[in-house]
């Protein structure tokens, strides 16, 4: 008598293999501590041009984001100060390094189900909390689209969370396919596609602290 | 009546001039930021290790100049924090309440909602006030299923934002609160609530365009 697997244990390395296939171009790109070359003048050069970058970010009342791939940390920042440091467990990119340049503009924050307030004649909701968002409401795993071209992949840890990571890898890879789908037939979009594992805390302060129109800058602006 | 003149000059609408349609999935805003340039690296190729170091320490003084001056307030909305500081210096670190993030649709008004976050960016403390009054706006009414005065008294609420609040712009306020076992937790209407004695640190430390930052 043949017992059969659990639907469960059947569906489990399908879809993992499936998204591991839909993700497996990036795994060709080898991650590069710096997006030049490593000679001194370089990553001085390097850290200038992110500074320049900043300072233009820095006169302005928006908070801006500042990702250093080189130092695993992503920095919420507003006026030039560092209000927030969310470390990188690990990244991997995919598509053009060299046009990592220049201030990349979020389109929209991760979408958070806002409870609706129901009015209740002599209630006040100053005093009964009517449900509020809080960060434990925020998702773990999603998808940030940056003009020009940059996707931001952000997801856990596969070890800790399979499930969550699997579909982080399938969302990612559908938006790429669609958007290729929508180009009809030319070449595949110049999209920089950055994967960035945080912890699901780290993931949920992020997808809170990011707001529409955010800037995000790449590049190290500290030189040996 | 002169009373009535000295209330209504302490009095805030605390956020009640909020009313957005919506906070998610529209277009992209504009700002007033500047937009990428994508064309530096290489272009001073011939510069020098000196002049490339030289240049990057007045990069760094001129960010560092960005910086406010004197005390300035950090607001962390998820971990409902509020920080004073100089510098590098944390001088206070408070805990806060700040925006539910819920919405409030407008009775009869299809499309008109309130959705109550804190905003996030730079603002200027652009008042300094004691014993503020709220001027309890249309949603304060609605929410708990009132109708809206039409008596401009009738909103007048005193006793209720604590002995001070700094207006930081769109009738937001950092001011105090009655309900201190909710602080630490997302359950305002946008403005940022705290204790009674961070409250009197902060304004103490503060002044007209004192930055605050939120994030």
């Amino acid at each position: 008598m043949i017992r059969r697997a659990p639907l469960s244990a059947r569906i489990l390395p399908a879809f993992l293999t499936l998204s591991l296939m839909l993700g497996a171009p990036l795994q060709a790109a080898e991650p590069a501590p710096r997006p030049a070359g490593n000679d001194e003048r370089s990553l001085v050069r390097e850290a200038n041009r992110v500074l320049e970058e900043e300072i233009k970010l820095a006169a302005g009342a928006q908070i801006y984001l500042l990702l250093d791939l080189s130092a695993r940390s992503l920095l919420i920042k507003g006026r030039g100060i560092e209000l927030h440091h969310i470390e990188v467990l690990s990244w991997d990119a995919a598509g053009n390094e060299e046009s990592w340049g220049g201030a990349y503009r979020l389109r929209t924050r991760p979408v958070v189900e806002r409870p609706k307030v129901r009015p209740v004649p002599g209630k006040e909701q100053s005093q009964e909390l009517a449900e509020p968002i809080n960060l434990n409401d925020m998702p773990a795993e999603y998808l940030l689209q940056f003009d020009p071209g940059l996707l931001v992949n952000v997801g856990p840890p596969v070890g800790e969370h399979p499930w969550l990571w699997a579909r982080n890898r399938l969302r990612e890879a559908w938006r790429r396919l669609s958007t290729w789908t929508i180009r009809s037939g030319n070449a595949p979009p110049p999209w920089l596609v950055l994967r960035l594992t945080l912890s699901q805390d780290q993931a949920r302060s992020l997808a809170w602290s990011v707001t529409d129109g955010m800037p995000l800058l790449i590049g190290s602006a500290t030189a040996p | 009546m002169a009373h009535l003149a000295r209330t209504m000059a302490a009095a805030i609408a605390c956020a009640g001039s909020l009313t957005l349609a919506a906070s998610h999935g529209g277009e992209l805003p504009e700002t007033g930021t500047p937009s990428a340039s994508r064309d530096l690296p290489g272009k001073r190729s011939g510069e020098s290790l000196d002049a490339l170091r030289a240049r990057q320490a007045a990069l760094k003084r001129q960010l560092a100049q960005l910086a406010p001056e004197g005390h300035y307030i950090v607001v962390d909305t998820a971990h409902n924090k509020l920080l004073v500081k100089r510098r590098d210096d944390t001088i206070l670190d408070a805990i806060a309440s700040t925006g539910s993030g819920t919405i409030l649709d407008a009775p009869g008004k299809p499309g008109t909602r309130w959705v109550f976050d804190t905003p996030r960016g730079e603002f200027k403390v652009q008042s300094r006030l004691t014993n503020p009054v709220w001027v309890k706006p249309d949603w304060a009414f609605l929410e708990e299923g009132l109708g809206v005065p039409t008596d401009p008294a009738q909103r007048l609420e005193p006793g209720t934002l604590g002995d001070y609040a700094l207006g930081f712009g769109k009738g937001y306020f950092i001011h105090g609160t009655l309900y201190r076992r909710l602080l630490g937790k997302n359950v305002t209407h946008g403005c940022i609530r705290l204790s009674d004695e961070d409250l009197r640190t902060v304004y103490r430390l503060s002044k007209i365009g004192t930055s605050v930052i939120i994030f």
